[in-house]
């Protein structure tokens, strides 16, 4: 039964298939898109990149051989592992069938196409290609749920409890919070347990849940009118390590915002409340998490953290390409995608 | 044609009168022209403004979209525009001009809060938000465009239009006129001339009789008894 040992030994060699930082630099310094092309035509992206220029063209084909190449990544991870090695790295790449399941619920809500849903979602979790768009292909939300439901996807659980209250009120967002909230419960129940590589997961999913709600936090009390406690509650996703729905209601009530800080600063979060840049405290706190993700990397060599580290420093390649793309494609400047780009 | 007019007193009064009428009315034309002329100078700096306003916003807003779908991803930014439907009101007024209807579109407040807009704020960035509210922001930028260059359009069409009737006034209708005068005038007074030259022959020739008779009834006057 393969375990983190096999799986790391396949990992490490996915590894050393990243660019590195000066294969990084040369495609930044790229002087046109088409030098870029023929660049990445030589990186382990080539492949995918003349698969996707026979379907798209620009900025388009490079969006898409990065992002089947994330997908055929996770994928092939997934593949590796099994028992509770692969339910633990199911766990971890089920932050993408979230989003996937919201696309296509928003999607359904307003009465998107197929190929509009298809767009809107990267196949890098456990609902494949194949099965998102028998998702995409339902009539309504219930058919979406009932879909789930054949497909034994854990999120078939959430949406069964929060259809009936959908299909009332017609309140979508009510419907993604309670995906949302499932997500986080599922996963630290996953990861529940003393065991290492439990641990490791479940602190990493408490961070992230902790940084998700200090963002959302910030986001309703920077509106004009802030809304009232009971939307306030509704928005907050719990299972963090730090943001108790306490501290959660002081952080997004103006008058009481600095109490939050302050317990949020007892409590060890590495951030000050930031000034008016919201954007500017976003990229900071997750350039952190990316940054402690990725070092995972680096951890115990027989446990999920090459996993972990592997899939971050990943990701972390993938943004920075599509940021080098754009600055060849519409002529940003490099300064300014440099500044973009997360050195992890 | 001057000649297919019936050269009669009744006539050329009516026509000096249609004169009198089109003289005034090319000169109020022309009054308005002038004030249309300036109010279009004024909304063309205006339009000037609104446009580099608009390219501006465009460049910002397209520049952030594209490092918001690199950092972010293409399939995140998709979902979360998935939700954001909103309609946008103008307000639109009618202002008179010289007689001319001018629209004064006002747009209305195109910025929405973030929970207005469906975002789920537990699944939308900071960045993506920003993103939205920047392409409202070229929303407005479009509609402040679209309002001044819908006046320029119309303000244009009419300056045009005043023009056209200044030109057919000046050089059609008021020389046709002036033609006609001069045809019914020259008329009658041909008229007058031949009814004096007529009236001078009767005369004459009453003259002349008069002057045949006065001999035999000399005559018959001294052959009395």
């Amino acid at each position: 039964m393969p375990d983190f040992d096999y799986i790391n030994a396949r990992v490490r060699a996915m590894r050393s298939r990243l660019l590195d930082p000066g294969r990084m630099e040369e495609l930044l310094g790229a002087l046109t898109f088409d030098a870029l092309l023929a660049g990445l035509n030589n990186t382990p992206y080539g492949k995918d990149l003349q698969e996707a220029l026979a379907r798209y063209r620009g900025i388009q084909a490079v969006d898409e051989a990065l992002a089947r190449n994330f997908s055929a990544t996770t994928q092939k991870i997934r593949s590796f592992g099994d028992g509770k090695a692969k339910a633990l790295i199911e766990a971890l790449l089920l932050r993408w069938d979230l989003a996937n399941v919201r696309a296509v619920l928003r999607g359904k809500h307003t009465g998107r196409s197929e190929e509009d849903i298809m767009e809107s979602v990267l196949p890098a979790g456990l609902l494949t290609e194949v099965a998102l768009r028998e998702l995409a292909r339902q009539p309504d939300i219930p058919a979406v749920a009932g879909t789930l439901d054949a497909l034994e996807h854990p999120f078939a659980i959430p949406m069964a409890e929060g259809l009936r209250d959908y299909l009332e009120e017609h309140d979508l967002l009510g419907l993604e919070m309670h995906v949302g909230r499932y997500y986080a419960e599922h996963v630290l129940g996953v990861a529940r347990g003393a065991g290492h590589n439990e641990t490791v997961l479940r602190e990493l999913v408490q961070a992230e849940v902790d940084a998700l709600n200090v963002k959302t936090a910030l986001k309703l009390v920077r509106q004009e009118q802030p809304p009232g406690a009971e939307t306030r509650r509704r928005f907050l996703i719990p299972g963090g390590a730090i943001v108790s729905e306490d501290v959660f209601l002081l952080l997004t009530a103006p008058e009481t915002t600095k109490q939050g800080w302050r317990a949020l600063g007892a409590h060890g979060f590495p951030l000050h409340e930031p000034g008016d840049d919201l954007t500017e405290f976003e990229k900071t706190l997750d350039l952190l998490l990316a940054r402690g993700t990725a070092r995972l990397y680096l951890g115990d060599p027989l446990g999920i953290e090459i996993v972990v580290g592997y899939l971050a420093l990943k990701y972390n390649e993938v943004v920075n390409l599509r940021l080098i793309a754009r600055s060849k494609m519409l002529g940003i400047p490099r300064d300014l995608v440099r500044r973009e780009m997360v050195v992890v | 044609m001057a000649e297919t007019v019936s050269p009669t007193r009744m006539n050329l009064l009516q026509r000096r009168n249609t004169l009198r009428v089109a003289v005034q009315g090319v000169d109020l034309l022309k009054r308005k022209r002038d004030a249309l002329v300036a109010d279009f100078f004024k909304i063309v700096r205006e339009a000037l403004a609104a446009r580099e306003r608009l390219t501006a916003a465009a460049r910002e807003a397209y520049v952030f979209l594209s490092l918001a779908k690199a950092v972010e991803g293409k399939e995140t930014l998709e979902a979360a525009a998935m939700t954001d439907r909103g309609e946008v009101l103008v307000d639109i007024e009618l202002r008179n001009v010289w007689g001319t209807k001018i629209p004064e579109v006002g747009v209305r407040n195109v910025r929405r809060p973030l929970l207005q807009r469906g975002h789920n704020p537990t699944a939308t960035s900071a960045r993506t938000i920003e993103s939205a509210a920047q392409f409202e922001e070229l929303l407005a930028a479009i509609l402040q465009v679209a309002a001044t260059e819908i006046k320029l359009k119309k303000i244009g069409e009419e300056i045009k239009k005043t023009t056209r009737r200044v030109n057919a006034l000046e050089q059609v209708v008021i020389p046709r006129i002036r033609g006609e005068i001069r045809y019914i005038a020259a008329v009658l007074e041909q008229r007058a001339r031949e009814d004096v030259f007529r009236l001078k022959r009767i005369k004459k020739k009453l003259e002349a009789k008069e002057r045949r008779a006065a001999p035999a009834a000399n005559q018959a006057r001294a052959g009395g008894p």
